[in-house]
C-alpha cells in the first residue's frame, strides 16, 4: 500500500474536523489583535523597553518595524500554540478510539506501525501548517503594516541589534526550531493518545506535562538542576537564540538534540505500546 | 473441503478474568457460519482475536491457510468486517468514508465501484450526506458496504442487527442472504437473533464461558435432538395418556385447551400419529419444529449443570 495514501487519509480527517480550524482562527485573531494594538500604541510599548538605554544610546530610524512586530508576536504566541497543536494531535488516536473507528481502521490491510506513522506524519504536517501560518501572518502582516528595518531585540545579555539584511535566515531558523519544539508537543500528545480511549484525556495530560516541566524548569531549586537541561520545555523557546549575537550555535544544536531525543522517546513508547494494545472499545 | 478459518485452543485473559479458555472452530468456504453464545461467552473477544484487534495469549488462528500471527496484513486484505456496530467518521459523507477505507485496500478501488456498492446496500442516493445524519439501520448498511469494498473472501459480522427496528433487521438479513446467494461470500455471523441464524446459517458454533460447547452443521445438530411437537386433537387427555404410557414422554405442556406441546425424536413422530389414528383420536393439526432457540438453551443449560 502507498503510505502517502494513508497520510492523505489522515489529512482528509483533520481537514473535515471543525476543531482543526480553531487553531488557525485563534492565531489569526490573536495576531490581528497584537498588530492592531502595536499600530495604535506601539511607540509607548517601545519607549518602555528602550527607556533604560536612552541616556547612553540614541535610537534612530524605524524602530517599530515589521521585523520587531513579528518578533513580539512570536514571543507572545509561541507559548500558547502548544495547546492549539495538542487540541488536534491529542485526538488523533484516542478520538478514533472514542468514535469507534479505530477497530475498523486496524482491521484494514495495513500494519499498526503504518497507522501510527501516518498519524505522526499528519500531526507534524498540521504543526508545520500552524507554524507557517503564524509566520506568514506575523512577518507578512508586520512588514505590510510597519515596513522593514533593523531588528532590535532585548535579551538577558542586553540589547542586540540585527541588521535588516541579516534577518530573513534567522527567522527561517527560528521557525524551524519553533516547529521542532511544537512537534515535540505533538509527538507527546499522540503518544499519550495511544493510552487513552477518550479525546480530552491526552490533551489535558499533554498540557499538564508542559505545565509540570515548565514549573520544574523555572523553579530555582538545586535538586532540579541536573534534569532541567534535559526537559523539552527548557528548549521550547530556543528559537529566540537565533536573534542573539554572537550566534549561539552550540546552544541551538544542544536544543535540537534534546528535542529530537524526546521525539525518539515518544515515538518508541507509542510504537511499542500501540502495537501490543488490545482494542476492546 | 476448503477451510477458510481454523481456530484452535484460543485463550485470552484480561487481568484475572479468563475471557477465552479453549475456543475451537472451523469455517469452510461458502459457509454462513453462526457464532452463538450468551452474553459474556467470549464471542466478541474471539472475533476480535480473529481480526487481530486483540492479541490471544495462546492458541492458533489460521485464515486462508496462513497464520494470523505472521501474515496479518495479507489476511486482513481478504476480510471485511463489522465488529459490534459500524462506526464511521460522522463528519464525513458516506462516500468520503468509503473512499478512506478504499485507499487502505490492497487493490485500487475506483469511485464507480464505490457507487455500485452503495447501490447494492441501497444508499446511493444518500452518498453525499454526512453519516451523522444517518439512522442506525443506514449505518449498518453502510457498514456492510464497507465490508464489500475490497471484494473480500470472508465477511465477519458481529451482531449486525443489534439495535435495529424490525424493518432494519429484515433489510440487513436480506442483505446477508444476498451476499451469500449473489456474491457467494463466506460469512461468519454472530447474533443474538437465533431465529435469524437458524434461517441463514448452514454451520454454527456455540461457545459458553470462553470455550466451544458444540460445532457442526445446523441441520444435523438440530436433528440429533428432540423436536418440539405442537398438536391439536379432539381428545388431548387421551393423547397425553398415550405419550406417557407408550412413548415415555413426561414433559407435556398444555398451551391452551386445544393444543398440547411435547418433545419427541423426529423419527418417532409418524409412529405416534399412527397410534393416535388407531386409537380414533381426531387430529386437527400437528406441527413439529426444530428450534435453534430450544437447542441453544438446552446446550447452555447442560453446560451449567
Amino acid at each position: 500500500m502507498n503510505p502517502f495514501k494513508n497520510v492523505y487519509n489522515e489529512w482528509v480527517k483533520i481537514a473535515a474536523k471543525p476543531r482543526s480550524y480553531l487553531g488557525v482562527g485563534a492565531i489569526t485573531v490573536l495576531v490581528a489583535v497584537i498588530v492592531f494594538a502595536l499600530k495604535a500604541d506601539g511607540m509607548s510599548f517601545i519607549s518602555f523597553v528602550t527607556a533604560s538605554f536612552e541616556q547612553t544610546l540614541t535610537f534612530g530610524g524605524n524602530v517599530l518595524n515589521g521585523n520587531l512586530v513579528a518578533f513580539i508576536v512570536l514571543q507572545m504566541l509561541v507559548i500558547h500554540v502548544p495547546l492549539l497543536v495538542a487540541l488536534i494531535t491529542g485526538d488523533l488516536i484516542s478520538g478514533e478510539s472514542a468514535m469507534g473507528t479505530l477497530r475498523l481502521l486496524l482491521t484494514q490491510p495495513i500494519s499498526r506501525h503504518q497507522v501510527l506513522a501516518s498519524k505522526y506524519m499528519a500531526g507534524a504536517m498540521y504543526t508545520a501548517f500552524i507554524v507557517v501560518w503564524l509566520g506568514i501572518l506575523a512577518i507578512g502582516l508586520g512588514r505590510g503594516m510597519f515596513g522593514t528595518g533593523d531588528l532590535m531585540v532585548l535579551n538577558s545579555d542586553g540589547l542586540v541589534i540585527i541588521p535588516e539584511s541579516d534577518i530573513t535566515w534567522r527567522y527561517v531558523g527560528a521557525f524551524t526550531v519553533a516547529f521542532l519544539a511544537l512537534n515535540t508537543v505533538a509527538t507527546l500528545s499522540i503518544a499519550l493518545s495511544c493510552f487513552s480511549d477518550n479525546s480530552v484525556g491526552p490533551i489535558v495530560a499533554t498540557m499538564s506535562v508542559i505545565i509540570l516541566f515548565t514549573i520544574i524548569g523555572t523553579l530555582d531549586v538545586s535538586i532540579f538542576d541536573s534534569i532541567r537541561p534535559f526537559l523539552f520545555t527548557t528548549h521550547m523557546a530556543s528559537w529566540r537564540s537565533f536573534f542573539e549575537d554572537p550566534f549561539p550555535i552550540n546552544e541551538i544544536r544542544n536544543s535540537v538534540w534534546v528535542l529530537m531525543f524526546h521525539h525518539v522517546i515518544f515515538w518508541a513508547i507509542s510504537f511499542f505500546y500501540f502495537n501490543r494494545k488490545d482494542i476492546t472499545t | 473441503m476448503n477451510t477458510v478459518v481454523s481456530v484452535s485452543h484460543l485463550q485470552k485473559k484480561f487481568g484475572s478474568f479468563q475471557a477465552l479458555r479453549d475456543v475451537n472452530f472451523q469455517v469452510h468456504a461458502g459457509d454462513v457460519f453462526g457464532f452463538l453464545g450468551p452474553n459474556g461467552a467470549g464471542k466478541s473477544t474471539a472475533m476480535r482475536c480473529m481480526l487481530g484487534l486483540i492479541h490471544a495469549d495462546a492458541g492458533e488462528i489460521r485464515l486462508f491457510d496462513q497464520s494470523l500471527a505472521s501474515q496479518k496484513v495479507d489476511i486482513l486484505g481478504r476480510i471485511g468486517n463489522i465488529i459490534e456496530k459500524p462506526d464511521f467518521y460522522k463528519y464525513l459523507s458516506a462516500e468520503a468514508n468509503l473512499k478512506i477505507f478504499a485507499r487502505m485496500a490492497n487493490q485500487s478501488i475506483n469511485t464507480t465501484t464505490i457507487h455500485e456498492i452503495l447501490d447494492f446496500v441501497g444508499l446511493l442516493e444518500r452518498r453525499k450526506d454526512k453519516v451523522k445524519g444517518f439512522s442506525h439501520g443506514m449505518r449498518q448498511r453502510l457498514g456492510i458496504a464497507q465490508t464489500l469494498l475490497a471484494d473480500p473472501d470472508l465477511i465477519v459480522l458481529d451482531e449486525p442487527t443489534t439495535g435495529l427496528d424490525p424493518q432494519g433487521i429484515i433489510d440487513v438479513r436480506n442483505l446477508i442472504l444476498r451476499l451469500k446467494e449473489e456474491k457467494g461470500k463466506t460469512i461468519i455471523l454472530s447474533s443474538h437473533q437465533l431465529q435469524e441464524v437458524e434461517m441463514i446459517a448452514n454451520r454454527m458454533v456455540i461457545i459458553n464461558q470462553g470455550h466451544t460447547v458444540i460445532e457442526g452443521e445446523v441441520a444435523s445438530l438440530l436433528n440429533a435432538h428432540d423436536c418440539t411437537v405442537k398438536m391439536s386433537t379432539d381428545n388431548n387427555a387421551k393423547v397425553q395418556h398415550l405419550l406417557q404410557t407408550r412413548f415415555d414422554v413426561s414433559n407435556i405442556q398444555q398451551e391452551n385447551n386445544e393444543v398440547i406441546v411435547f418433545p419427541m425424536k423426529k423419527e418417532k413422530i409418524p409412529l405416534f400419529i399412527e397410534v393416535c389414528v388407531k386409537e380414533s383420536i381426531g387430529i386437527f393439526e400437528v406441527e413439529s419444529k426444530k428450534q435453534l432457540e430450544n437447542y441453544f438453551i438446552q446446550m447452555i443449560q447442560n453446560e451449567s449443570i
